[in-house]
């Protein structure tokens, strides 16, 4: 192991111990106050709520992007940031586990903070999705359709003005 | 939270927490929410109701500025405004004539003018040249309006808060209105165009400010563009009133008048 790079150290669900590069830490937000403390500290940070797979998903993602330029600082172009395309290889690499590991990793993003990472694999739920019937949906997602047929043309009905 | 702790292959996507419900949802067309992705049931449908996802989809749209949420009275509707989304489109109905003549009525002039077929879409610019080398490809498809040898004058008018505008920022912020139209005689003849732009107070009567454009346009097959900006009207403008009208110089039968695209009228929001 190369000692040069400060590393930190967080334990999964699973209790297994990783090393991170500082460089990757940082892209956790909700780390980022305590990165110092972490790098002085020999023992290891717990996150109960984050699997060793999602965990190991996170860092190779992280390490991929991890030249991007930084999203900028002012809200207009954050927004502009995040309406951009998903890329084939982000697509492919948070798809590929299947649903309940992208569930997993949408949570953990959304607990460690990592801005970059949440928002792209929102917009790949979102593309599953998007163009599909209300059924389909149901069945994509595995939801259970608590309207009454009636219920659901009502609803319809509510929203008819937006297609003007 | 979820964790690893089973392997069941679902995704329970309502148990994320809301905010991260909405920003998935906030990546989908307003449409799709409403007509479809609302009916999949009841927590979908309280999702999708709720005002914070709207106001993130106009985030995304780039449509709120500051004026707009500081001095309003009560709760902004954003889903309201996503749609309406006042201030940054062409307020005018069916400006691309891809409608006909549909929102375009006639100006009252006399029995004489009362002529349908003076002012008419037309399939292409005929005797001029295509509109997209001057307009560009920005504007997807577009077509043109043409008339005739008896002047005709058609008109439409804007209802502002209908639209979607808010008072305090027609009377208070006033944003600068740009007006703009696009004309081209033929190359065998030429042609006379008008345009006037009436801004009226809440009876539709008081005129406020106005901006009128003639020209005599000689044959030739190129387009021009009238552009006027609105800077200081006065506090009170609930409608503005469009009208543009033409004919040909050669009483020619048949359709050599002058030729209209693209009719505009669009609030300049540069503080978006």
């Amino acid at each position: 192991m190369n000692k040069i790079v400060p590393q930190i150290k967080l334990e999964t669900y699973e209790k297994e111990v990783f090393e991170i590069d500082l460089d990757i830490a940082k892209k956790f937000g909700k780390l980022v106050p305590v990165l110092q403390e972490l790098l002085n500290d020999d023992k290891p940070l717990t996150i109960k709520t984050i699997n060793s797979g999602t965990l190991k998903k996170i860092i190779t993602w992280c390490t991929y992007h991890k030249d991007d330029p930084l999203p900028p600082e002012d809200d207009d172009n954050k927004m502009k940031h995040s309406t951009e395309e998903v890329s084939s290889w982000d697509d492919k690499f948070l798809q590929e586990d299947g649903q309940a590991a992208l569930f997993d990793l949408i949570s953990a993003a959304h607990t460690l903070d990592i801005d970059g990472l949440l928002d792209v694999a929102c917009k790949v739920v979102a593309t599953m999705i998007k163009g599909k019937a209300p059924e389909e949906i149901r069945k994509v997602f595995n939801i259970k359709n608590d309207f009454t047929q009636q219920e659901e043309d009502q609803v319809r009905k509510e929203n008819d003005w937006c297609e003007d | 939270m979820m964790g690893g702790q089973m392997e069941k292959e679902e995704f329970p996507l309502t148990e994320l927490p809301k905010e991260v419900f909405e920003n998935i949802l906030s990546f989908l067309p307003g449409k799709d929410l409403l007509l479809v992705c609302s009916r999949v049931n009841r927590e979908w449908k309280t999702a999708i109701e709720s005002q914070s996802l709207w106001h993130l989809k106009c985030q995304r749209l780039e449509i709120l500025f500051a004026d707009l949420l500081h001095n309003h009275d009560g709760p902004f509707d954003f889903k309201q405004y996503y749609f309406k989304n006042p201030y940054t489109r062409n307020l005018l109905k069916n400006s691309k004539a891809l409608e006909g003549v549909k929102y375009w009525s006639l100006t009252p002039l006399g029995d004489y003018y009362r002529n349908e077929t003076m002012f008419i879409k037309e399939d292409q610019p005929h005797g001029s040249e295509p509109l997209h080398k001057f307009i560009g490809k920005d504007f997807g498809d577009i077509q043109n309006w043409v008339t005739s040898y008896i002047y005709s004058s058609r008109e439409q008018m804007i209802d502002l808060i209908a639209e979607g505008c808010h008072s305090h920022i027609l009377d208070h912020v006033r944003p600068p209105i740009v007006i703009s139209e696009w004309y081209a005689a033929r190359f065998d003849c030429g042609s006379e165009f008008d345009m006037e732009v009436k801004m009226f107070a809440e009876n539709k009567e008081d005129l406020l400010d106005s901006h009128q454009f003639n020209c005599n346009l000689n044959a030739g097959r190129q387009w021009f563009q009238i552009r006027h900006v609105f800077n200081a009207y006065p506090p009170g403008v609930r409608y503005i009133h469009y009208r543009h009208a033409g004919k040909d110089r050669k009483f020619w039968a048949g359709h050599y008048g002058v030729k209209m695209a693209l009719p505009t009228v669009q609030f300049q929001m540069n503080n978006l």
